[in-house]
């Protein structure tokens, strides 16, 4: 289908045929599915469930409580005092999106997961999987199949429209169970009920760049000049993507490739002690280098970042002459960045480290060093062998000794990549 | 209050060999016999080639996280909950 041009651009007319599935309160809600006995009360998912561990998702009655994501347990518990705090069950919450996604799978070849918790459906083409059914109607059948197949208390609300925008607006629209249809009857009345940072993506920074430019509202932001947008308030051609995207035109089905691996820390214990501090950053690195070996990639930069215990940010990258495989090269360089810091004796709340400048482990530049660095590479590959077949860290450098429990694992929310690598090792 | 266990348990189980389900029904562990009334939820954890079958289950008044090693065929009780904090 044609874009017209950008100018006097009109709401999008043609029939919606992207659905964005929303599973509510998800991390509560499996657990509640789980057991029972949680169902009808307010859950808490925290980082850790001391007082001061971070509330990552609240169940439905939770939420209807007033307590939300961020929230520390001990303020949680201030305001519903019956609340019961669980930490995420991270293989339960994996196996239920897998299930998710092969619901969704059987009625369109594109899916695509926006987070651990939402998909996209694209419908555009796929008459044969429609078979002369709704939207309207095929939604229905995967709430069914959902709270059949992934468990009865598991809800979920979808969103029906003609891009991926409007279909996460519509799923955000009534929650939770909800079903909204979003075209170009219906728009403006949905908007008009709205607040600008109802939409996706418009939150603090984007609200004040578009107030500047004199923008309070939607119907504001939709009568704005895509010039105007673009020159003014977004100051990129990111401007042009708004003007088409708050109108039901596609912008957004694009899919990057990967261009990193990651993995982040927050200490459960602030600690300046740098022996603890080499514990963790080389469990991250062996974490992240599994991630870069399994892909098949070496990596040329490292970033290392941490938070201080007084929320200061620092962070630093630096671009290396020979490429980084095995554990111990990633952990060298993250060390030596982590080494620069200039506050040595600030305590650290949250560490992180990403390898980027990614080439193929094959192709990669033979340095002359070749015969020991192959070694290396080659112990590395068995080693990861080793753990493939036994299990996570059955093997690990002795430095990693009796820190089982630290650096535990987590789900990263919007970890799109890894949900990729998640498909993977279920099929 | 959520519990963790980790006791070897002896179950009672059915096959159902056209649906391709086992479900537990009668879990004797501290020399109670348990009737499970419902499986809430049924997944794998891979660990490595070690493959485990976690049952979340019920009696109608605890709920249990039950392990089935498919390597060994013992069966664990990993955690008991009441559902409070």
């Amino acid at each position: 289908m044609e874009t017209p041009d950008l100018h006097n651009l009109p709401i999008n007319p043609n029939p919606p045929s992207i659905m964005h599935i929303d599973l509510n309160s998800y991390f509560a809600t499996i657990e509640q599915q789980a057991n029972k006995h949680l169902r009808g009360k307010p859950v808490l998912i925290a980082a850790y469930d001391s007082p001061r561990g971070c509330v990552v998702a609240p169940s439905k009655e939770a939420k209807k409580a007033g307590i939300k994501v961020g929230n520390r347990v001990l303020e949680a518990r201030l305001i519903a005092p019956n609340a019961v705090v669980r930490t995420p069950d991270t293989a339960l919450i994996r196996d239920a999106h897998v299930k998710f996604n092969k619901i969704c799978r059987d009625y369109s070849p594109n899916v695509v997961p926006k987070s651990i918790d939402e998909l996209v459906i694209d419908f555009a083409g796929m008459d044969y999987y429609l078979k002369d059914r709704s939207l309207t109607e095929i939604a229905q059948e995967i709430k069914g199949r959902i709270q059949k197949e992934v468990g009865e208390w598991v809800t979920c609300s979808v969103g029906i429209s003609t891009n991926r925008f409007l279909a996460k607006v519509a799923a955000s629209y009534q929650k939770p169970d909800g079903l909204v249809v979003i075209d170009q009857t219906n728009i403006l009345k949905i908007y008009s009920t709205m607040e600008l940072t109802d939409l996706p993506y418009i939150k603090y920074k984007n609200q004040a760049r578009l107030k500047e430019a004199g923008i309070f509202t939607i119907a504001d932001f939709l009568q704005a000049d895509a010039e105007v947008l673009k020159a003014r308030v977004f100051e990129s051609v990111n401007g042009y993507a708004w003007y088409k995207r708050i109108r039901g035109w596609e912008v957004d089905a694009i899919e990057f490739a990967r261009k990193s691996f990651g993995q982040d820390y927050m200490l459960q214990k602030v600690t300046r002690d740098p022996k603890v501090l080499a514990q963790i950053l080389l469990k991250l690195c062996e974490k992240m280098g599994r991630r870069l070996r399994r892909h098949g990639n070496v990596a040329y930069r490292i970033h290392t970042s941490c938070i201080f215990v007084d929320r200061t940010w620092w962070h630093q990258q630096k671009k290396f002459r020979s490429p980084m495989y095995t554990t111990l090269e990633l952990f060298r360089a993250a060390q030596y960045i982590l080494d620069l810091r200039p506050d040595e004796i600030k305590k650290i709340a949250k560490i992180s480290v990403s390898c980027y400048d990614l080439a193929p482990s094959k192709s990669s530049q033979i340095s002359l060093f070749e015969d020991a660095e192959n070694k290396m590479r080659k112990v590395s590959d068995a080693l990861d062998e080793i753990n493939n077949r036994y299990g996570e860290f059955v093997i690990t450098p002795a430095a990693m000794m009796s820190m089982d429990k630290t650096v535990v694992d987590r789900i990263a929310f919007g970890a799109v990549k890894e949900i990729q690598d998640l498909y993977e090792s279920y099929s | 209050m959520l519990e963790n266990i980790e006791e070897k348990v002896s179950m009672l189980l059915s096959y159902n060999k056209d649906k391709g389900t086992v479900k537990p029904h009668i879990m004797k562990w501290k020399e109670q016999y348990i009737t499970i009334q419902e499986v809430t939820y049924h997944h794998l954890i891979k660990k490595g080639r070690e493959l485990i079958h976690v049952f979340h289950a019920t009696d109608g008044h605890l709920d249990f996280r039950l392990h089935l090693d498919t390597q060994t065929l013992h069966w664990k009780l990993m955690e008991v909950s009441d559902g409070n904090s």
